[in-house]
This record gives C-alpha cells, sequence and structure tokens, in this order.
C-alpha cells in the first residue's frame, strides 16, 4: 500500500500539489478561526444547584435543604463527586459526572431531581441550577467608576443598563454584579398606629400583594372582534406604592403612607467590592461552558464601547482582569516559541544537510505539517491553547524526521546516478525508506498515547498536547510520503548528495572514536552504568509536584478573618489593606477586592473572606526582577496585618483548585465524620500538627465552628394566646433585621424589591441581643408586645459552614509547600497526624488537592507506559525480526531517561506531570535513533564486512540523521526553555527533560548501541 | 497544692490569652475612644397617646338627648370660659327650658316649704317622719335645680327658643368626638382639657416601668409625672408631665414615643464591641497592651450602645478600629 501512495503522488503532482494547496488555505482559514484560549477546557462535566435561603443558619438549611436534595442527587447515574458547601443563608451544591457525560442531560438530571424535591425544601429557599459556566468562565471584570454617582446608582446602572446588554452578546452565561447597594423600596411599618388600627404586617404585605399585579380576565367578543379584559394595578413607582389602600377592620381605609414609613433604601447586602481603598461595584462577565473565549471578551468589549457612550457623564469601566490579555500573551509566547524553533530547525536541516535545495524540501513540510495539524484540531474541536500549540512545539524538532529519511535517502540515490528516469529513482528511495518512516511515526505516536488516557486535570491539560503531537506527526508522514517526494523530484539535484565538510569531520571523528570504544567497551559501559545509578538516585531522591504553578500574571490574595466580623468590620480591613499595599507595593496598578457572596452565589464567600485581586503594572515598570519578588513585597505588606490569614493565588488557580478539590492549595487535608464540634477540633489539631512539618506554609484549617447566633424561641403558651407561631416571628424579625422582600415594582425594565424593613436610622433596627429582646413585634391579633414578652432570646455558638462530599461531613485544613516535594511532605505529615492526631473511631482522613492529581496521574502513568513500551516492543520485534534487536534498543530507553532526570536535577525543576510527558517524549526519540541506526547495521549485514567493520559504516553513515533528529528535536524546544510568559512554567520542564535526555541518548546510540549490538552479534557467531 | 498552681496558671494563662501586645498589632489602624458617661439610656419605641389623665378634663354631659347636635368650634381648638361651643335642638331640647324653668319653681317652692318647717321641727311640732320627707323633697328638687342651673350657667343667649347654645365652661382645649357627637341624656357631649391635664400616656412595657425617665416626641423631652401601679397585659400606663408649648399635641394624637431608661452605664461605640467566649467585649488599652474586657450591653444608643458601668472599662481607652484584626489574632488568625 505505501509504494502505491508513493506511485500516486509521483504521478498525479499536480493534484497532490493542489491537494497541499487546498490544505495549506483551510489550514490558515482554520488557524484564523480556531478557538483561542490560554488553557484547554479543564473542567469536568459539572453541574452547580445555589439555594439561598434567607436568615437560616447553616445546620438548619443542612437539614432542611442540602440534605434532601442531596439525597435525591445521590441517584444520579454517571456521577463522579458530590460535594456541598453550606452556609449562612446560602447552599451550594456541586455534583460532577464522569467524563464523557453530556452537559445537557447531567443538568436535565440535576433538574428533575431538584424539581422533585422542591415541594419539601422551605418556602424562602429561592435558586436552582446554575448558568452553564466552568469555574474559568470568569473572563472578565470590571469595576464602575463614576465619582458622582452614589453606590446605589453604580450598581443599578450594572444591573439594569449593562448586565441586560451583556447578557446578549453569544457565549455568555451570565453577569455577576457585585458591590454597591441593590435600590430597594423600604417600608417600615408603625407598628404604633397598626396596633390602634388592628392591622398587622399580614393586611400590609396582602394589600401590597394583592394589588401589585396585572391579571388576565378573559376575553369579550365585540362583534366580529375580540377584546381581551385585564385587571390592573401594578404598582408603576414609590407614589403609586404609598397610595396604595389598605382597608381597616373598622370599614376605613389608609393610605400605605399613612400606616407605614416609606423610603428609599436597600437589601440585605452579602458582600462588596472595594477598588483601591474605596467601595464600588463590580461586574464580573461569566462564560458559558465550552464558548470561544477570545470571541467572547472581544464581544463583550464591542459591546460596552457601544455602552459607554449611553452612560452617565464620567462614567469609566475600570477592567482589572481581561482574560484576552493572558490569553494574548500565552499565546503571543507559545507563537514566538514556535517560530523559533521552527526558524532553528531549518537552520539546523540546512547545515547538516549542506544544501540549500534539500533543506527546502525538508523544512517546506513544517509549514505545511503544522497547517494540516491546525486543520485536523480545527475539525477534531480542539482549541487553541498553551497546551494544544505546546504539543506542536514539542512535535516540531520530530515532524521534519520522515521528510530527512525520505529525502536524505532521495539525495544518496540521486548521487549513485543510476540509469532510470529521475522521477522513478525517487519513487525507488521513497519506497525503501516508507516502512521505517511509518514504523517510526507509529512509535512515537505509541509513546504518545499515555498521556490520552490520563485523566482528571491533567488529563484534561496533556490531551491536547498529544493530539497535537499526533495530528501533527500523521500530518508530516503524510507529507514525507506525498508532497516531499514530488518536491524532492523538481528540486534535488545530484550536488544535494555531497555531504558538508564540518560532517565529514564528525563522522571521521566519530569513526575514531567509536572503533575505540568497540575494542575497549567497558570504561565507557562502567561510566554510563555509574551514570544510570546516580540518575536512578536522584529519580528517587527529587522532589516531586503535580504541576509547576502557572504564572498568570496577576496575584490573588484570599484574607480570611474573624468568622463572626461584620460585612463593614470586613471591608474597613479590606480598605486598610489595600492602601498600605498600594503604598508599599509600586509595582501594583490596582487592588479590586471583593468580600462576601456574590449576587448569583457562585462563589458563596462569608464576609469574612476576602479575594484581593491584584492587577499588576506593566513589567517595564517594575522595580524588583520578578514577581516572586513582588509576591514577597506583598506578603512582607500583608505580614504587618495580623490576626489575618492570608493565602497566595491566582484568578485561574483558585478556580481550579476549588473546582477539583473544592478547596485550594497543594495539599487538601480532608478529615470526615458526623459531629461537627468534634470535626472542628480534630482540624484544629490536624492543623496544628502540619504545621510543624517541614515545607507547610499557608496552613489553613477552615472554620466550620464560630458561628454565633441569636436564638429567638416563641413562649408556647403566651404566643399562642395571641395568634403568633414560629414562621410569623421569623417574618416580623426579618422585617426589622435584614429586610422581608414582599413585592416588586416594575419601573421600566428596573425591578426594585418591595421591604418591610426597620427605619434605617441608628436606633431603628437593634444592634444588639438585649435591644432585640425589647424589640415591640405587632402581634397577628393587631397587639403589641416586647419580644422578650413572646419569646426567649438567647446566644449560642454553631457551626459557620458545614462542608460535605459525597453525602459525609467533613473539615478541611489546606497547606501550601515550600522548599520540598509535595509527595515526600504528604509522607511526613501522614505519619505524624498518625502519631500525633488520632482519629476517634468512625472517622477517616483522605489527602487531597494537588497532591491527589499528582498521584493519580503517576498512577495512571506508571499504569500505561508499560503497556506502550510492549506496543513498542511488538513493532520492534516486527520490524526486526528479533527479539534480541528489540530488546537492544529498549536498552537504550534508560540512557535517555537518565539525561531527563539529570538535566531536570540541574536545573531545579521537581519531576512533575509535565516533566514526565518529557520522559515519554524522549522515549520516542531515543528509541527512533537507536531504530534508524540498528536498521542500517541490518542493511549491511549483506555486505561482506567484518562485524566491526559493518557497525563503524553504519554507524558512520548514520551519524547524519542521528545527530539531526536529535539535535532538530533538542533545537525544537529550546525556545521553550528560555521562554518567559504563562505557560511556560508547564513547559520548561518537559523541554529540559528532553533535551537532556536527548544528549545522553544520542552518546548512547552512538557509543553504547553498537557496543551491545556487538556484543549481541559476537554472541550470536559464537 | 500543686492543684492549686496548675488552676493559678490556667487563670494566668487565659488571662494572657485575652491580652494582645500593642507591638504585635503591625501596621494595623488602631483608633480609640473613651467611654462615655450615661445615667439614662433609650429604649424601643413605644405607642403614646395624648390625652388628658383620668378626672383632669371638664366634662359637660347632655342633658337631655338632643337630635341634632351643632358644634360651632371645632376639636382640639382653644376655648375661653361663655365661648359657644355647640348648638343642641330637638323636642327635650326645647322643653329643657320648660323644665329648668319649672325645675326652678321646684326648688323655688322646696326651698320656702323647708325653711317655713325648719322651726316647726326644731320645736317638736312637726313629726320626725314628715321632717324628713320635706328634707328629702328639699335636696332633690335642690339637686335637680344645681344640676340644670350648672348647665344653664353654661347656655349662652339665644334667639331661636327652641334650641339651647352651650359655652365652654373653662379655659382649655376642646375635645369631643366629631364623627359621632353625643345625642344621648348623660352622654359627654364634650370635654374641655385645662393646660395642666394635657398628658402622653405610654405603655411601657412592665420589666422596664421603674426604670423609665423621660420620653421624647419629635425633639420635646417630656418628665415622667406618674407611673401605674397596675399592669394591662404586657404594658403599664406611664404619663407624662403636661404638654406645653412646643410640645403641645391635639388630645387623641397617637404616636411614637423615644422613651429614655435610667442607667449607671457607659456609652461605647458600636465599632468597639466584638463576640468573644460568648459574650460582648471590648479591647482596653492598658500600658502596652490590649485587653478583652467583656461588657453587658444595656441598649442601643444612636452613637453605639450603652453598657453597664465597669471600671475595667474605663481603665483606659477602648480599641475602635480594626477590633476584627484584633480578634483574629485572640482567635489564632495569621499566625502562619
Amino acid at each position: 500500500m505505501l509504494p502505491a501512495v508513493v506511485h500516486f503522488s509521483l504521478t498525479q503532482r499536480l493534484f497532490v500539489a493542489v491537494l497541499a494547496l487546498a490544505v495549506t488555505g483551510l489550514g490558515l482559514r482554520a488557524w484564523l478561526q480556531l478557538p483561542i484560549d490560554a488553557f484547554p477546557d479543564i473542567a469536568p462535566t459539572q453541574v452547580k444547584i445555589v439555594l439561598k435561603a434567607p436568615g437560616m443558619t447553616a445546620e438548619e438549611i443542612e437539614r432542611r435543604v442540602t440534605y434532601p436534595i442531596e439525597t435525591e442527587l445521590l441517584g444520579i447515574p454517571r456521577q463522579a463527586m458530590l460535594r456541598s458547601t453550606t452556609k449562612y443563608a446560602i447552599a451550594s451544591i456541586t455534583l460532577d459526572f464522569v467524563e464523557g457525560t453530556d452537559i445537557y442531560w447531567a443538568r436535565q438530571q440535576v433538574g428533575e431531581r431538584l424539581a422533585r424535591v422542591r415541594d419539601r425544601l422551605p418556602a424562602t429557599v429561592e435558586g436552582g441550577v446554575a448558568a452553564m459556566s466552568t469555574p474559568l468562565s470568569e473572563m472578565f471584570m470590571f469595576t464602575l467608576e463614576n465619582p458622582d454617582l452614589n453606590l446605589t446608582e453604580k450598581r443599578q446602572l450594572l444591573d439594569w443598563e449593562i448586565r441586560p446588554v451583556l447578557r446578549t452578546v453569544t457565549g455568555v452565561a451570565d453577569v455577576n454584579s457585585l458591590g454597591g447597594y441593590v435600590r430597594s423600596y423600604q417600608v417600615t411599618p408603625d407598628s404604633n398606629r397598626l396596633a390602634q388600627l388592628g392591622l398587622g404586617l399580614e393586611d400590609l404585605r396582602r394589600a401590597i400583594t394583592n394589588n401589585n399585579r396585572n391579571v388576565g380576565a378573559g376575553r369579550i367578543v365585540q362583534g366580529n372582534d375580540v377584546l381581551v379584559v385585564r385587571t390592573g394595578g401594578r404598582l408603576r413607582n414609590g407614589r403609586d406604592l404609598a397610595a396604595l389602600p389598605v382597608p381597616a377592620p373598622d370599614g376605613a381605609v389608609y393610605r400605605l403612607e399613612d400606616l407605614t414609613d416609606i423610603d428609599i433604601g436597600h437589601l440585605a447586602r452579602y458582600g462588596a467590592v472595594t477598588r483601591d481603598g474605596a467601595e464600588t461595584a463590580q461586574a464580573l462577565v461569566i462564560a458559558l461552558k465550552d464558548a470561544n473565549t477570545g470571541a467572547v471578551v472581544e464581544g463583550v468589549k464591542a459591546k460596552l464601547a457601544e455602552l459607554e457612550r449611553s452612560l452617565p457623564p464620567g462614567t469609566e469601566l475600570n477592567v482589572f482582569y481581561d482574560r484576552a490579555r493572558l490569553i494574548d500573551t500565552a499565546i503571543g509566547t507559545i507563537t514566538s516559541a514556535l517560530v523559533q524553533a521552527v526558524l532553528l530547525v531549518i537552520g539546523l536541516l540546512a547545515l547538516f544537510l549542506g544544501n540549500l535545495r534539500a533543506a527546502l524540501v525538508v523544512s517546506l513540510s513544517l509549514p505545511l505539517a503544522a497547517l494540516a495539524t491546525f486543520l485536523l484540531m480545527d475539525l477534531t474541536g480542539l482549541t487553541a491553547n498553551l497546551m494544544s500549540l505546546g504539543g506542536l512545539v514539542i512535535a516540531i524538532g520530530m515532524i521534519v524526521d520522515a521528510s530527512v529519511v525520505v529525502v536524505e535517502n532521495a539525495v544518496t540515490r540521486l548521487a549513485e546516478d543510476a540509469p532510470l528516469p529521475r522521477l522513478h529513482v525517487i519513487y525507488r528511495a521513497t519506497r525503501e525508506v516508507a516502512t521505517p518512516v511509518v514504523s517510526g511515526t507509529l512509535i512515537v505516536l505509541i509513546v504518545f498515547s499515555p498521556l490520552l488516557t490520563l485523566t482528571g486535570l491533567e488529563g484534561k491539560l496533556f490531551a491536547p498536547v498529544a493530539l497535537t503531537i499526533v495530528f501533527a506527526m500523521l500530518a508530516a508522514l503524510a507529507l514525507a510520503l506525498t508532497l516531499v517526494p514530488i518536491l524532492a523530484s523538481l528540486l534535488l539535484t545530484a550536488d544535494a548528495a555531497r555531504v558538508p565538510r564540518f560532517v565529514l569531520r564528525l563522522q571521521a571523528g566519530y569513526t575514531a572514536t567509536l572503533r575505540r570504544v568497540l575494542r575497549r567497551p567497558w570504561p565507557l559501559a562502567a561510566a554510563l552504568t555509574v551514570l544510570l545509578v546516580i540518575s536512578a538516585i536522584l529519580a528517587a531522591i527529587m522532589g516531586k509536584t503535580f504541576m509547576p504553578v502557572m504564572d498568570e500574571g496577576d496575584i490573588i490574595v484570599q484574607l480570611k478573618k474573624s468568622p463572626s466580623i461584620s460585612l463593614e468590620a470586613s471591608v474597613a480591613l479590606d480598605k486598610q489593606v489595600e492602601k498600605a499595599l498600594l503604598a508599599q507595593v509600586p509595582e501594583l496598578r490596582q487592588i479590586v477586592a471583593r468580600t462576601g457572596s456574590d449576587e448569583l452565589g457562585l462563589d458563596p464567600m462569608g464576609l469574612n473572606e476576602t479575594d484581593v485581586f491584584m492587577e499588576l503594572a506593566p513589567r517595564e515598570a517594575w522595580s524588583v526582577p520578578d514577581k516572586a519578588a513582588i509576591e514577597d513585597a506583598i506578603r512582607a505588606a500583608l505580614e504587618r496585618f495580623p490576626g489575618i490569614n492570608t493565602t497566595f493565588t491566582q484568578p485561574i488557580q483558585m478556580r481550579v483548585s476549588e473546582m477539583l478539590t473544592g478547596s485550594s492549595g497543594d495539599v487538601a487535608i480532608k478529615i470526615f465524620g458526623d459531629d461537627l464540634a468534634t470535626l472542628a477540633d480534630l482540624v484544629e489539631r490536624s492543623a496544628a500538627v502540619a504545621r510543624e512539618v517541614e515545607g507547610a506554609v499557608d496552613v489553613k484549617a477552615t472554620v466550620t465552628e464560630g458561628g454565633k447566633f441569636i436564638a429567638v424561641r416563641v413562649r408556647g403558651e403566651v404566643a399562642a394566646r395571641h395568634g403568633l407561631d414560629t414562621e410569623a416571628l421569623a417574618d416580623r424579625l426579618r422585617a426589622q433585621l435584614e429586610g422581608l422582600k414582599v413585592s416588586e415594582i416594575m419601573e421600566g425594565r428596573r425591578r426594585t424589591p418591595v421591604l418591610f424593613a426597620a427605619a434605617a436610622d441608628a436606633l431603628g433596627r437593634p444592634a444588639s441581643p438585649t435591644a432585640l429582646a425589647r424589640q415591640p413585634v405587632v402581634l397577628p391579633d393587631g397587639s403589641v408586645a416586647p419580644l422578650s414578652a413572646v419569646a426567649s432570646v438567647s446566644y449560642e455558638e454553631g457551626p459557620l459552614r458545614i462542608e460535605r462530599e459525597q453525602g459525609r461531613r467533613f473539615g478541611a485544613i489546606t497547606l501550601n509547600v515550600s522548599g520540598r516535594d509535595v509527595v515526600g511532605f504528604v509522607d511526613d505529615l501522614r505519619a505524624r497526624l498518625a502519631a500525633q492526631a488520632p482519629l476517634p473511631p468512625g472517622y477517616s482522613v483522605a489527602f487531597g488537592g494537588e497532591f491527589e492529581n499528582q498521584q493519580r496521574a503517576m498512577r495512571n502513568l506508571l499504569l500505561v507506559i508499560p503497556v506502550a513500551l510492549a506496543l513498542i516492543l511488538i513493532i520492534l520485534f516486527t520490524t526486526f525480526r528479533s527479539l534480541v534487536r528489540a530488546g537492544l534498543i529498549l536498552g537504550n530507553v534508560p540512557f535517555a531517561l537518565m539525561g531527563g532526570i539529570m538535566a531536570l536535577f540541574a536545573s531545579g525543576e521537581y519531576l512533575s506531570v509535565p516533566a514526565s510527558v518529557g520522559l515519554i517524549a524522549l522515549l520516542g526519540v531515543a528509541i527512533l535513533n537507536g531504530v534508524v541506526m540498528l536498521s542500517y547495521f541490518e542493511q549491511l549485514r549483506s555486505a561482506a564486512l567484518d562485524l566491526e567493520e559493518r557497525i563503524l559504516r553504519g554507524a558512520r553513515q548514520r551519524l547524519r540523521p542521528i545527530l539531526m533528529t536529535a539535535t532538530t528535536a533538542m533545537f525544537g524546544l529550546l525556545p521553550l526553555v528560555f521562554a518567559s510568559g504563562p505557560g511556560t512554567e508547564i513547559q520548561r520542564p518537559l523541554a529540559i527533560v528532553v533535551i537532556g535526555g536527548l544528549l545522553t541518548s544520542t552518546l548512547t546510540t552512538l557509543y553504547l548501541l553498537p557496543v551491545f549490538y556487538q556484543f549481541a552479534e559476537g554472541k550470536r557467531h559464537d | 497544692m500543686r492543684s492549686a498552681l496548675l488552676l493559678m496558671l490556667l487563670v494566668t494563662g487565659l488571662a494572657r490569652a485575652q491580652e494582645v501586645p500593642l507591638s504585635a498589632l503591625g501596621d494595623l489602624a488602631l483608633t480609640y475612644a473613651d467611654a462615655s458617661a450615661l445615667d439614662r439610656v433609650p429604649g424601643a419605641p413605644l405607642r403614646g397617646v395624648v390625652r388628658a389623665r383620668g378626672g383632669e378634663d371638664y366634662r359637660v354631659l347632655l342633658p337631655r338627648t338632643a337630635h341634632r347636635v351643632t358644634f360651632v368650634a371645632v376639636p382640639g381648638q382653644r376655648v375661653a370660659p361663655g365661648e359657644p361651643v355647640v348648638r343642641l335642638e330637638g323636642p327635650e331640647i326645647h322643653h329643657w327650658a320648660l323644665e329648668f324653668e319649672a325645675s326652678t319653681d321646684r326648688y323655688a317652692l322646696a326651698e320656702t316649704r323647708y325653711e317655713r318647717n325648719k322651726p316647726l321641727y326644731a320645736d317638736g311640732a312637726l313629726p320626725a317622719e314628715r321632717w324628713a320627707a320635706i328634707q328629702d323633697s328639699y335636696l332633690e328638687t335642690g339637686l335637680e335645680y344645681e344640676h340644670m342651673r350648672h348647665f344653664g350657667e353654661l347656655l349662652l343667649p339665644e334667639d331661636d327658643e327652641d334650641t339651647l347654645l352651650v359655652g365652654a365652661p373653662i379655659d382649655g382645649m376642646l375635645h369631643f368626638d366629631s364623627r359621632a357627637p353625643a345625642r344621648e341624656e348623660r352622654a359627654v357631649l364634650f370635654s374641655v382639657i385645662p393646660d395642666n391635664a394635657l398628658r402622653l400616656q405610654v405603655e411601657v412595657p412592665v420589666d422596664r416601668a421603674v426604670d423609665l425617665r423621660s420620653l421624647t416626641i419629635d425633639g420635646c423631652q417630656l418628665a415622667i409625672d406618674s407611673l401605674d401601679r397596675a399592669a394591662d397585659g404586657f404594658f403599664v400606663a406611664a404619663w407624662s408631665a403636661p404638654l406645653a408649648g412646643d410640645c403641645r399635641r391635639i388630645p387623641g394624637t397617637v404616636l411614637s414615643v423615644r422613651p429614655s431608661y435610667g442607667a449607671d452605664a457607659l456609652e461605647l461605640p458600636r465599632a468597639a464591641v466584638f463576640q468573644w467566649q460568648r459574650a460582648p467585649h471590648v479591647f482596653v488599652r492598658t500600658g502596652d497592651r490590649l485587653q478583652a474586657r467583656p461588657v453587658t450591653v444595656l441598649a442601643d444608643t444612636a452613637g453605639g450602645y450603652a453598657v453597664a458601668r465597669d471600671p475595667e472599662i474605663t481603665a483606659g481607652p477602648v480599641l475602635l478600629s480594626s477590633v476584627s484584626a484584633v480578634q483574629g489574632i485572640l482567635l489564632g488568625l495569621g499566625s502562619d
């Protein structure tokens, strides 16, 4: 079949040329329209339920909301993980499905189950399945600045002018508004007046809700026409509200304003946003899952540019997070590396081939293979991102291998000047190497196949790498067997066979040294064996981690304050911190901090939690060398603010950690059990142990306890006499404390809530349990009593938040590991916890976080790599028909890995998933080089030469292709070693491993493999 | 001995746990305030009604059922003695003048008879039973006459003899129910509340009544004049001093009243108070340390909280800013 392909290509040159042009055109088009993102979509199929239960404590919500829903959801098939976080007034339940589950099916399943349990939930519970986004969907954030607008007006602009417009942008799932005040009509009932008239809150509520509506009443057929009848009473503004009639039991009718004070107020705040030490309002654009991030950001920017003209004068939309910036930087970095790699490889080809035409023929396969790869990426729905383009960079050095082999053989045959037509010579030359070229490519593909079996984050990250390499290699193979022979027939001359002088010198030197080694192999063998042992020791002691931290360009510091802190106090501390940071770290362009929960509840943080988002100034303006120094400066500034826990992270890193483990940090220790107090105690004790372990930094125990509550319990007999029950009392108290939403007024497209709320003056709302107990309450029978007369008021403590996983409560400790490897750290920690903080019966511990990912990735790789090696062995056996020769080639592998490990150690990098991927890539190139060398030894078997001469001649002949293969692979990756920018942190260890490994594997291929071959052949002859 | 030492160490340890040296506070903004003394604290609003305390108003009863009652003055109007208030019409009203005339005659007759028989009874010429009957008749007609005379004194000259024009008996504020004026005999036709009788009556929660010191309505502070000793449900009635000057309100007005209760208290800003070990605390600066001291919140005030007086709180200024961060230090936050 392969000869037929080559034959067809050479006889149908025009057709193949047109096909190549078409691929070029389509490839260019694909490149232009490929969805661009910084990272691959690493989110699992995840459905989130967000429910708000105003006024309810965490324990109550867990019992009445979270638990019933979880029980219902646990029956859904294909689920991988069920997690929940329950806090004051909010429950967030996350359901992860197994890979490959259709998101729409998953959402439908969750929606159905939720609907089934809905009737059993308290009536005040609002919310449902959250927007179809992923934790990485937060792609664009801005604050709204205008010195002439107050916080309520800013929030109104965001909610009613900007949000509706941005939601029309394709790919936008929702726009989360944060900070400011949500305007409301605040109705403060005059309890005395109500009591005098025998009216209660219910009467007012009924008057408002029953009248604030337009109702269809049916139709009247008038002659030939139908007229729709509707009763209209919908309130249009505050005046309508004030004039609303309220009938009293005595038959008199009062206006609402006669019985209440009506004012403009705001909804109870669960969060706030500050910017550079002043409060503001913020919008956060959330993209749909699978949306084209680049296009969405572009669309959002275009809409904002349109909107800005219609906003009040002086309004500035201050963008502080734009994923496009990260994408541009990341893609720019990787594209630059790609271009550099291509240029280096072309230069090397020209150098080694010593002939511009030959170099041109081989080089042409580079851009064409790249374009064909883009086309395949487009067809398979792969996005252009750091990982997929990184895969292409890795493949650059290998793409040319097939073409090099074909061209080299072609020029060799042309130089023989056989009396055959030129095309036939090319055909024969290509046909001769077609099988080894396909075998070589197949080996590379098999080598990378383990990456496709990775699961979890590593799978999501490295599957695009593997796929891109597969696409590129397949494209290169196709080109090598079709277009390259055509180009060779058109461009190559006999001169091309001339070996450059420096290669001749290299060959001479190599032959001389190889002869010596073949005669006295033991010193080399011993030296390499010692190095191998050393590298094995290094591999054992080397630090291991899951993934290098990617530099996203921005910094987030998470602050955790006293769990019972009020929003005002929390914001005041945030402002202090922001001002200090801006004063002490000039590299910060601006700081935007978000405290508490967002409007949609996608990230239900407590009032004590703040994400401080720091936008850095352009690098040119930095007075310190790198981002680490800025982080040190920030850390130093934050250390001057005691009493606040701080954790460093980055926008995407934070969300990825939360998405994968429900918590952020290198290591998450989860202690499972039932009793919250015991859990809290165990978590505290375990955190104390963890702090003592070397390398532990940012040790944070999840605060579950610390909720402070005022329990109001109805005094049954007294209350019953006045018709008061717990729910009625809760309504009355909510009206006085937080505000009780009773209706909405549609003013144009703005919906303004109508609240029963206490007066906003200093004494209107009770601010202490004492004042609460003395608060007068209008009872359902119209009488008034102090709260303490109808209910007991007591102070209680309880859980602040309740975390659950697979239906079990847990407490977590998160920490980062600094200065040592994560795996070694966890081993150490595990031992210490067992000794110093033993768990009582019924409690268990699990280690998660990045450590969990690292363990899983290693487990997967250790399972799949042997399988890949076995497949390669089969291919090698098929090629050489000898297990010994196949073994000889595989025997070269440890020496290749040796170089990779040593290079990694020397560079100070840890053994991580990308480094492991580098080792896998190394396998491919090392095996390929072995095949190149050994196959020629075998080809020369027919020549009447003694074994040493055969080896020497074969090795001399194969020096150039082996050096070309190795150097193109090495130089192709060299730009990644020196590149800086987002994503290069992942590619760098990979490149270091491959380059280091190729150095040793080339050495062993050139010297040790001939020795082994000589030894094996000698044994055979013996 | 050893256990005592252990206990002492424990107590010392606990005390230390509630202290934070100022040197450990880094760059936290630290502002302080002194607790100010309060002798009264505000309370939750009470329902107040402007009215005359029972018996202090002058009530005019309707002598006979009237068919038509036409007030010529309006409720709340200040009236002087003899100032026309109401015009009464109806058959019984028309007869009232005749009855008053007859009553005058009857009283004159009874008086003459009484005076004439008095010496006879003294001389023993008149039996005791007879004298008692004369006396009773005299008193009865006298009472009837006086009763009618008192009302008659309020009458003002009127052209139409079928109607009676009633005037105000005293200086004060006129009060009557204009929506349903009295028509039945013996009903209160109107009342005139003398200036010193118009007061604010509030319903005070039983447990707070004894501490009530003053009432405030729209900037008017009113002293408490009296407090009922019997409760009505959850409340006890309290009466303010008479409403005078700008504090005067129309009788019947229902108001939301801010009460003040007597207390030996200190006022602290809200920002100073935090919850710690199941009780509200403040940080008091003593020397180079901040000490967490418990406080007993008595009431919310406009400026913060009224807390029970405690020398430990006045031992130094209390921390106003960054309180939650210092609380975080006590909780062990930020120690990594």
